[in-house]
């Protein structure tokens, strides 16, 4: 059991090179993995972006996998986003949108009045497309190479196991 | 629509959101009741418990039963326990993330026992608590000092021994020193007669045989002058003495009004302070009353939440809350109303207490209404209460008003009751109270009316003749206050609170002790001066008598010599006699009597 829990995210990890999930499902799932991260924590934005990440039909163990890494990462960045959020939600111009957002039923339960946690989204949002991008290309391109190298050594097939071995004999047509 | 949305993922997982949901309805109670109790334990400092808790998250809705909080400072016993905490709070605004609500506790009960110790950590060494503060305790034993020495001084100085009046020993001295005077007088007298009986037999003698005593013929005229001057001397002298006396007289008497002077001046009573009076008679009631509001001050100080920041940033553990222009803080908790009901021991009587906490705010400066507690109590202390605690701004401003019909007064004593004490009896008063604590700062005043004032004097077995002659005097005096109004002007700050009374009780108090003392003293200064007097009289009654008899005698005494004398001397001054010498035969003739001589 605890070989089981301690070898689950590195076999989490080599599936979202090998499963039969599409690049662009598996560059999806990181750019929302990347937006949940960066989302406050126990608020109803990362309520709603755990929901859209777990309904859509991207890769979510990558989401979850960019999501864990984004939120770990995000308080180092807090001095950023912290400015970031400072400067959007101290517009002028934008106090009576933020006002009205604030007010309707749920609006603090958003948790985007916070300067952190606004400039966390929106860095997330920012750089959610270029991930996108970037993700689709590389596991495009390092796909292949690592079911090669990966299916070579004993830890790597013991990793995937026999179900993911007949998976993978079926995308590339060995056997039947 | 399939193509994006997995079913198959979000249909069991939906069914799986509704069952937490019903977990949560019902599990939330578990939840509410840790939170309470950790939350109620970091408030207070002692142990809180919750005997049963319920929760409806979709009614909004939480009820906690057998609430139990002790008290930090006694820890065998709660604070407060309540039966019942009923709290509906609104939906609409839990979506916007504040909890506004309305309640009402049930079966509020204080200072009840506990069956086990209530301190968070059983090390903890439990405050002392219930004596008052050293300063209130000082101020107390002073008045009650300053009363009783005053009694006892006024006990002493009429009971005590009081020195020999100067009348009366300058009367003594009279008697003792005019008696040595006769006696001087009396012997001069003596010496007069027998140097005159010398004379005549000498010149007798001379007369028989007067060649022989030719020297004494000589000498004879100026011993007869000499003679002649002591008697004048001392008939002069005799004749004085009634002058004398008088003048003695006189200084008895000033010595009598110095001595009744000195008398009063030494028996007067001192001067009695009326506020030590009052302190003694109502300190404890008062300033224990005070020190118990000040506790109860500081107490709600420590529990209402404080006013918190009001800007617009609002900095948190990662990053800052931003309150938007237009929109109007909500805080976090606000209850509108909780009506509570419940017995308490206020005033050491067991009242029944119902009334109603608004405007309960847990950032008090997001609501625009203060904190307000309206009570009353009926029963054995029927009394208002109402209470402001306003923290919305950064200064907390607190007021407090308590009427109160029969607040029992539990009476006083001053003095010794195995002597002489007055005691005033516990009484029923009216009571009201307007305080207000700006910041650290109080101020405010304490109306106490007593209506029936029992004032009475105690006069124990060991009082004494003067004892009981004063507790009547007193008793006289002090049956006809039947009111007292005191006032208390509490100042000062919360750590150090400063309390004057002002009240006509301890007035009156002093007044009749006062008058009674007065009345005492003048009685006894009387008694003790006619004693005094009448020894005086009695020694100048004797002194007159010796007077007319020494001067009746002396004058006896001197009565023949002086008669003769005067004869012989208005004999010989024709002859020019005047000590230049007479023949041996003129002075025979004269001295026995023969006739003129030429």
């Amino acid at each position: 059991m605890l070989t089981y829990w301690l070898l689950r995210p590195l076999r989490t990890l080599l599936g979202v090179l090998l499963t039969n999930d599409s690049s662009r499902q598996v560059a999806a799932g990181v750019a929302i993995g990347v937006v949940l991260g960066a989302a406050p924590l126990g608020s109803l934005t990362a309520v709603a972006l755990g929901v859209v990440l777990c309904s859509l039909r991207v890769n979510k163990a990558a989401g979850l996998l960019a999501a864990a890494g984004v939120a770990a990462a995000t308080p180092l960045l807090d001095p950023f986003t912290h400015k970031l959020g400072l400067k959007v939600l101290t517009v002028p111009s934008l106090q009576s949108t933020y006002a009205a957002a604030y007010d309707a039923p749920l609006g603090p339960w958003w948790g985007l009045h916070n300067t952190v946690a606004c400039g966390s989204l929106l860095l997330g949002l920012y750089l959610s497309y270029p991930v996108f991008l970037g993700t689709r290309a590389l596991v495009d391109r390092a796909r292949p190479w690592a079911v090669k190298h990966i299916a070579k050594y004993k830890l790597g097939r013991v990793l995937l196991g026999a179900q993911i071995t007949d998976r993978l004999g079926a995308s590339f047509g060995i056997g039947s | 629509m399939t193509r994006y949305l997995r079913l198959g993922y979000l249909v069991p997982r939906l069914l799986l959101l509704v069952v937490l949901l019903l977990a949560a309805e019902i599990g939330s109670g578990w939840g509410l009741r840790w939170a309470a109790i950790n939350a109620g334990q970091g408030a207070v400092g002692a142990k809180v418990e919750v005997g049963g808790s319920k929760v409806s998250l979709l009614g909004a809705r939480a009820v906690l039963a057998d609430v139990a909080v002790a008290n930090p400072r006694r820890p065998m016993e709660n604070l407060v326990e309540a039966e019942r905490i009923e709290l509906d709070f609104d939906s609409a605004a839990l979506t916007h993330r504040s909890a506004v609500g309305r309640g009402l506790v049930r079966g509020l009960r204080f200072n009840t026992p506990r069956s086990e110790s209530g301190a968070l950590d059983p090390d903890d060494a439990p405050e002392a608590g219930g004596a008052a503060p050293a300063w209130v305790a000082g101020a107390q034993q002073a008045a009650a000092d300053s009363a009783e020495r005053w009694i006892a001084a006024l006990e002493s100085k009429l009971t005590g021994q009081v020195d020999e009046f100067e009348s009366v020993r300058l009367a003594e001295q009279l008697s003792e020193s005019w008696p040595s005077r006769w006696r001087e007088l009396r012997a001069e007298a003596e010496a007069i007669e027998d140097e005159f009986r010398s004379l005549k037999e000498a010149a007798q003698e001379a007369r028989r045989n007067p060649l022989r005593h030719t020297e004494f013929l000589a000498t004879a005229p100026s011993r007869a002058a000499q003679l002649q001057t002591r008697l004048t001397a001392l008939a002069d002298e005799v004749s004085r003495l009634p002058e004398l006396a008088e003048v003695d007289r006189q200084r008895i008497e000033a010595a009598r009004k110095a001595d009744r002077r000195l008398l009063t001046e030494r028996l007067k009573a001192d001067q009695l302070d009326p506020e030590s009076l009052t302190s003694q008679l109502l300190g404890e009631s008062v300033t224990g009353t005070v020190e118990s509001l000040v506790g109860w001050v500081r107490w709600a100080r420590e529990m209402t939440p404080a006013s918190g920041p009001g800007e617009r940033v609002c900095p948190r553990d990662r990053g800052a809350d931003i309150r938007f222009v237009g929109v109007r803080p909500r805080p976090a908790l606000l209850l509108t109303e909780l009506q509570f009901d419940g017995v308490a021991r206020l005033l050491g009587r067991g009242v029944e207490l119902r009334g109603r906490v608004t405007d309960f705010c847990s950032t008090p400066a997001a609501h625009d209404q203060p904190l307000r507690i309206v009570a009353q109590a009926t029963g054995g202390a029927p009394m208002t209460i109402d209470a402001t605690l306003d923290r919305r701004q950064a200064e907390p401003i607190d007021t407090l008003a308590i009427v109160c019909e029969g607040f029992p007064t539990p009476g006083g004593k001053i003095g010794k009751p195995d002597k002489l004490a007055v005691r005033l009896a516990p009484t029923p008063a009216t009571l009201a109270m307007n305080l207000r604590i700006e910041g650290e700062a109080l101020s405010g005043r304490i109306d106490l009316t007593q209506h029936a004032v029992g004032l009475e004097t105690i006069v124990g077995p060991d009082a004494g003749r003067v004892g009981a002659r004063f507790g009547a005097a007193l008793g006289q005096g002090l049956a006809e206050v039947d009111r007292a109004e005191t006032t208390i002007l509490v100042s000062g700050r919360l750590d150090r609170p400063m309390v004057k009374l002002e009240s006509d009780l301890g007035g009156v108090l002093a007044a009749a002790l006062q008058h009674a003392a007065t009345d005492l003293v003048q009685a006894e200064v009387q008694q003790r001066f006619d004693a005094g007097q009448k020894r005086v009289d009695q020694q100048l009654a004797r002194f007159d008598e010796q007077l007319r008899e020494a001067s009746r005698e002396l004058s006896q005494r001197l009565a023949g010599p002086t008669e003769e004398l005067e004869r012989v001397a208005a004999a010989w001054a024709p002859a020019g006699f005047s000590g230049r010498g007479v023949s041996v035969e003129q002075i025979g003739r004269r001295l026995l009597g023969g006739g003129q001589t030429r």
